[in-house]
C-alpha cells in the first residue's frame, strides 16, 4: 500500500486527521510527522509515495522540506495546505507536480485529494520536479524574507532576495535585477537552497511585481 | 435550542469543531466566527447559552470579548481555549467561574465541556456565573498580555490595573499608586471591568508582589 507523508505543526489538525482517517484504512497507509526535521527524517528511512505538507512550521518548514524533497526525491508528488491560497497558484493545479489544498479542509477533502494524487502518480512532463516559479510564488504567499538560490548544471549560480515576500533582487552570472530573475525562472532541473538572507542590506534591484514578471518570462519563452 | 458560539482565529480549527460537534446537533446549535469583533455583533443579534473563546486573535482579541461579556452578558458562561497551559490553572480559573481548556484537547473532551456546561445552566436555573473579574485578571497574567484593565466600581468609582507581559506592574486609584490602589481594585464590590490598549508612555514598576497574593490580601484570606 501506498505511504503518504503528512507534515503538520498543528496538534488538533493531526488528531482529527488521525481520527477520520480511520476508515481511509484499506486505501492507503499514513506517517504524520510534526515539522520539516522530522519529515526529512521518514523521507530517510521509509517509501514516500505522496507528501502533503503545511507551509509555516518551526525548524524546517514547508519550503525548505519541498527544497530537500526536490533535490533528493524529485519523483515524490506534493500536496501543500496553505491558508494562503492564491488565485495564480490555483492555475497550476492538476499541471504540476505540486498541487494545493486550502485550509480549511474536511479531512475527506484531504483523503480525496490525496487518492486522486496516489491515483494519478506522477503527471506528464513533470521529471523537472517543482519549478522555480512554484517556489517563488510560495515564497510571495508566505510573506517571507529569504535567500533562494539556484544551481543548474552548465548555468552560473543564481539568487533570488525576497523581502517579506516582495521580490526585491535576483542576481545570475553578470546578469542583475529583473533580467536575472527572468532567466533563471526560464531554466529547468534546477537544484534550489534556502540560505539565511544576510545581515548587510540588499539594495532593491527589482519593483516589478511577481505576477508580471512570470508573464514576462512566458512571453518571452513562446517568442523563443 | 441552545446556541454556542465558538470564536477562533484559526479557520481550520472552527471547521473542525464545527464538523465533531455536528453529531450533537440534536442537543445545541454551533456558530463559528474568527474575532472578538464578529463575536460581540453576533452576540448583539441572537442569545447564546454559552461562548467558547480563543484568547490571541488578531484586531478584536479574546479578552476585549471577555470584558464586555462581563459588562453586558454577565450571567452567560464561558469556555476559553489556550495555547498556554500551566498546571494547576484549570482549578483556579474554575474558582473564578471560567472554565479553560488547553490546546491541543481532544474533541470528546470539548463536547463533553459543553454538554456538561449547558446541563448545568439548566440545573442552576441560569444562575451560573459568567465572566469575574478575577478570572479575566488571571488570563491577562496566563497569556502575558501588556494592556491596561478598567475597573469600574458600581457606584461609578475607577481606577486602572497595568499588567506588563502578564505581569502586574503598577495600579492607579485616585491618589493611590502601585499595592495600595491594586488592592482597593480588588476590593470593589459589583466591579466590572474593561480592557484597554496599554498606552504609549513608559510605566514605571512598583508593585513587586504577584496578582495571586494580591488577591489573596484583597479577599481578606
Amino acid at each position: 500500500m501506498d505511504n503518504v507523508l503528512i507534515v503538520d505543526d498543528s496538534e488538533m489538525l493531526m488528531n482529527y486527521l488521525e481520527e477520520s482517517f480511520a476508515r481511509y484504512r484499506d486505501k492507503f497507509a499514513y506517517f504524520l510527522a510534526k515539522d520539516g526535521l522530522e519529515a526529512i527524517e521518514i523521507l530517510k528511512n521509509e517509501t514516500i509515495a505522496l507528501l502533503v505538507t503545511d507551509l509555516q512550521m518551526p525548524r524546517i518548514d514547508g519550503l525548505g522540506l519541498l527544497a530537500y524533497t526536490n533535490r533528493y526525491h524529485p519523483h515524490i508528488p506534493c500536496i501543500v495546505m496553505s491558508a494562503h491560497g492564491t488565485p495564480s497558484i490555483k492555475q497550476t493545479l492538476h499541471k504540476d507536480i505540486l498541487q494545493f489544498i486550502e485550509k480549511p479542509f474536511t479531512a475527506e477533502a484531504l483523503a480525496k485529494a490525496i487518492m486522486a494524487a496516489l491515483k494519478r502518480g506522477l503527471p506528464e512532463g513533470s521529471l523537472s520536479g517543482i519549478s522555480i516559479m512554484n517556489f517563488l510564488q510560495m515564497i510571495e504567499m508566505e510573506q517571507k524574507t529569504c535567500l533562494f538560490e539556484v544551481e543548474t548544471s552548465g548555468n552560473p549560480k543564481g539568487f533570488f532576495y525576497f523581502k517579506g515576500g516582495e521580490l526585491h533582487h535576483a542576481v545570475c552570472g553578470d546578469l542583475k535585477g529583473v533580467e536575472a530573475a527572468i532567466k533563471m525562472i526560464q531554466i529547468e532541473n534546477t537544484t534550489i537552497n534556502f540560505r539565511k538572507p544576510p545581515g548587510r542590506k540588499i539594495p532593491r534591484g527589482i519593483h516589478m511585481k511577481l505576477t508580471a514578471l512570470i508573464l514576462e518570462a512566458a512571453r518571452r519563452k513562446d517568442e523563443g | 435550542m441552545d446556541k454556542v458560539l465558538i470564536v477562533d482565529d484559526d479557520a481550520q480549527l472552527l471547521l473542525i469543531l464545527t464538523e465533531a460537534l455536528g453529531k450533537y446537533s440534536g442537543k445545541f446549535k454551533v456558530m463559528t466566527v474568527r474575532d472578538g469583533l464578529a463575536a460581540i455583533k453576533a452576540m448583539q443579534k441572537e442569545h447564546f447559552s454559552l461562548v467558547v473563546t480563543d484568547i490571541q486573535m488578531p484586531r478584536v482579541n479574546g479578552l476585549v470579548l471577555l470584558a464586555y461579556m462581563a459588562r453586558n452578558f454577565p450571567e452567560t458562561p464561558c469556555i476559553v481555549m489556550t495555547g498556554y497551559g500551566t498546571p494547576g490553572l484549570e482549578k483556579r480559573l474554575a474558582r473564578d467561574s471560567l472554565y479553560y481548556m488547553a490546546k491541543p484537547f481532544k474533541l470528546s473532551e470539548m463536547a463533553e465541556a459543553i454538554i456538561s456546561h449547558l446541563d448545568q445552566h439548566i440545573m442552576l436555573g441560569g444562575t451560573l456565573t459568567g465572566v469575574s473579574v478575577t478570572g479575566f485578571l488571571r488570563l491577562v497574567e496566563m497569556e502575558c498580555i501588556t494592556c491596561l484593565c478598567e475597573i469600574k466600581s458600581a457606584d461609578g468609582e475607577k481606577g486602572y490595573l497595568f499588567f506588563n507581559g502578564g505581569a502586574l506592574y503598577n495600579a492607579f486609584y485616585g491618589e493611590l499608586r502601585g499595592e495600595d490602589a491594586a488592592i482597593r481594585l480588588l476590593k470593589m464590590n459589583g466591579a466590572t471591568i474593561r480592557y484597554k490598549k496599554p498606552p504609549q508612555k513608559k510605566i514605571n514598576r512598583q508593585i513587586k508582589r504577584d496578582l495571586s497574593a494580591l488577591l489573596a490580601e484583597a479577599e481578606g484570606v
